[in-house]
């Protein structure tokens, strides 16, 4: 790993066809991320920030410009993503407002899940995964399926999940939208304290900036434009 | 770990129930084709037992079986005396209800030609078999007589000194054993009415019947059955028997080809239409259940997409619980079967080859039914989990 940003989107652009009309859902956005840094997208509905989730996610291709991992392009108008799914595995943690377990699963099950898919023997993903659990407070219910969760619980497994191939880059999006205040707050300080202890780049596509402390930068997007772009404190 | 194992762990009663209702479908589809085995077992049950090497019938017929056959008294002495013939036996068969403890029973009487066949090729489930001339017989238990009962037909008492379980002839009526001079007294049995109609022709023509009765003495002989000595040629003695011109002369072969080629040839074709009927069903609702189970599952299959699974895991999944059902609907299939079947009327044979094709047939239909499932799932998109 060189000391250059994790995550770069040059320019990145996406249009949507709607009939006769094209919608320019991202206009030549460009950021970088760096390893621990936590930074949080913002802005109105439909001012682009799923979309630029996803394009960062290597879940869809720019119209124009690009996305670098450590320098390296991975994304471009013409990348196959499809093709790009063990790059994903590999680098990249998703944790969505809903947590998206699989229900058939218990805890423990869903994070070394995660792992089983990348060839970790299954003994030894279970065993991470118990680990990951407990350290997120969550120990005592690695056997139970996601029905026997609370909503805050859930969103910790997801969490686990995210983190269990150790992947430079986490994505979140919502992650407080369905959390009072209080664990909103902590979810975030949650992010915070994983970037610190484990130099991991998070970007948290969020509406709710009543944890705007835990965050080392703040991008506003509207309309498909970063118009906005502050430090902490700034 | 075998994400479809859990699912079927997790929504078990789903699947157990899914199972049986495919289940029932492999458990019809085993009973068409054991009910077509076994209309072909009985059918062929006295031609393949009995032992002949030749059928002497009437001439011009396809008789006893295919077609209805009387032949003269005499046949058997004539063919006796035909060189390479070893041994001689006459046969007859005859359909007959009859009240037995106030039930009305039904059977195909046959006549075996005592003393030489006693029914020694019969396999008994009780009793022994004919040891004297008359009024003794051998019944099958599908007919509803037991050991030891007596029971009239015609104008005589008989009683059931052994029976067999299982021998039915190609109608499904039981097989009841008599000799031959006993089930031909039973065929010539007549009403006083007909006796009446009988003596007032004769006495209008002036011709003398050769019997000096008055009344028609046919012989109700249907057949009969040659062995041949070691060494003597078939055809051989075929052309003696049929340069008589008044019989006609079937191998066992002959025989077999005529019951199911000929005589049980719509009844065959019909049940195996049935059979293509059912396994189009059975592959449509397989079918429609895996595509259904994918499409309850799209949004954790995107999900599984969206953290890196490789499609060879959305794969398996999908295969591993097609065939899963499909394991455990031929498994509750032929346990169904199993318990059901026995109890049915017709006799249904489960033959092992055959359950063994029906599973490489279920084994193919879910494998197509999974590929349905496959190309949908592998159409979602990761990003459909945000949806």
């Amino acid at each position: 790993m060189n000391g250059g940003p994790v995550l770069a989107v040059r320019d990145a652009t996406r249009r949507y066809a709607s009939g006769d009309t094209v919608v320019t859902a991202l206009d030549g956005v460009s950021f970088e991320v760096h390893a621990g840094e936590l930074v949080a997208v913002v802005g109105p509905s439909g001012s682009g920030k799923s979309t630029l989730l996803l394009i960062a996610g290597l879940l869809e291709p720019p119209s124009a410009g690009d996305v670098r991992f450590h320098g390296a392009r991975v994304s471009d108008p013409g990348a196959d993503l499809d093709r790009l799914r063990d790059f994903r595995r590999r680098n990249i943690g998703f944790v969505f407002q809903k947590a998206n377990l699989i229900p058939f699963l218990t805890a423990g099950e869903n994070v070394a899940l995660a792992m089983e898919i990348d060839d970790v023997p299954p003994r030894d993903a279970r065993r991470h995964a118990e680990r990951l659990l407990d350290g997120l407070g969550l120990g005592s219910r690695v056997g139970n399926l996601p029905t026997r969760l609370s909503g805050g619980e859930q969103q910790r497994v997801a969490i686990a999940r995210a983190l269990a191939n150790d992947p430079a880059l986490l994505l979140v999006d919502e992650p407080t939208a369905a959390l009072d205040g209080r664990r909103g707050r902590q979810v975030i300080g949650l992010f915070r304290r994983i970037a610190d202890e484990r130099g991991a780049a998070i970007v948290v596509v969020t509406h709710d900036l009543r944890a705007a402390d835990h965050f080392d930068r703040t991008i506003e997007l509207i309309d498909g434009r970063i118009v906005d772009e502050r430090g902490r404190g700034g | 770990m075998n994400l479809a194992l859990a699912d079927v762990r997790h929504g078990f009663l789903r699947f157990f129930l899914t199972m049986i209702g495919v289940g029932f479908l492999v458990m019809a589809a085993t009973g068409m084709i054991g009910l077509y085995r076994g209309i072909v077992g009985d059918a062929l049950l006295i031609v393949d037992r009995i032992g002949a090497d030749l059928w002497v019938v009437q001439g011009g017929r396809a008789g006893p079986f295919s077609e209805s056959s009387a032949i003269s008294a005499d046949v058997d002495r004539r063919c006796a005396g035909v060189p390479g013939v070893g041994s001689v036996r006459r046969f007859a068969q005859i359909s007959r209800q009859f009240s037995f403890e106030g039930r009305e029973l039904r059977a195909a009487i046959t006549g075996l030609d005592a003393p030489t066949d006693r029914g020694d090729w019969l396999t008994l489930a009780s009793g022994r078999t004919l040891a004297a001339g008359h009024f003794e017989a051998i019944a099958d238990e599908s007919i509803g007589l037991r050991l030891g009962d007596r029971f009239a037909l015609a104008h005589d008492d008989y009683t059931v000194v052994g029976t067999t379980r299982g021998m039915v002839d190609a109608s499904g009526d039981g097989l009841m054993f008599l000799t031959v001079a006993d089930v031909s007294a039973i065929a010539r049995t007549r009403s006083a009415e007909e006796i009446l109609l009988a003596r007032a022709a004769a006495g209008a023509t002036t011709a003398a019947a050769p019997t000096g009765s008055s009344v028609p003495q046919d012989g109700k002989i249907s057949a009969i059955l040659l062995t041949l000595s070691p060494g003597a040629d078939e055809t051989e003695v075929r052309s003696r028997l049929l340069a008589w011109g008044d019989v006609a002369v079937l191998s066992r072969a002959d025989q077999r080809s005529l019951l199911l080629d000929q005589r049980l040839w719509r009844l065959r074709l019909q049940i195996l239409a049935f059979t293509g009927v059912l396994m189009v069903v059975m592959s449509i609702v397989i079918s429609l259940i895996i595509y259904m189970l994918t499409l309850e599952k799209l949004h954790q299959i995107a999900m599984l997409k969206l953290i890196g699974a490789r499609n060879r895991v959305i794969v398996a999944m999908i295969l591993e619980q097609s065939y899963l059902i499909g394991a455990g609907a031929l498994g509750l299939g032929l346990l169904m079967s199993m318990l059901v079947f026995p109890h049915f009327p017709r006799r249904v044979i489960i033959a092992p080859l055959d359950f063994t094709l029906l599973s490489l047939v279920v084994g193919v239909v879910c494998g197509l039914a999974g590929l349905l499932g496959i190309s949908r799932a592998l159409r979602v998109r990761a990003q459909e989990v945000l949806s």
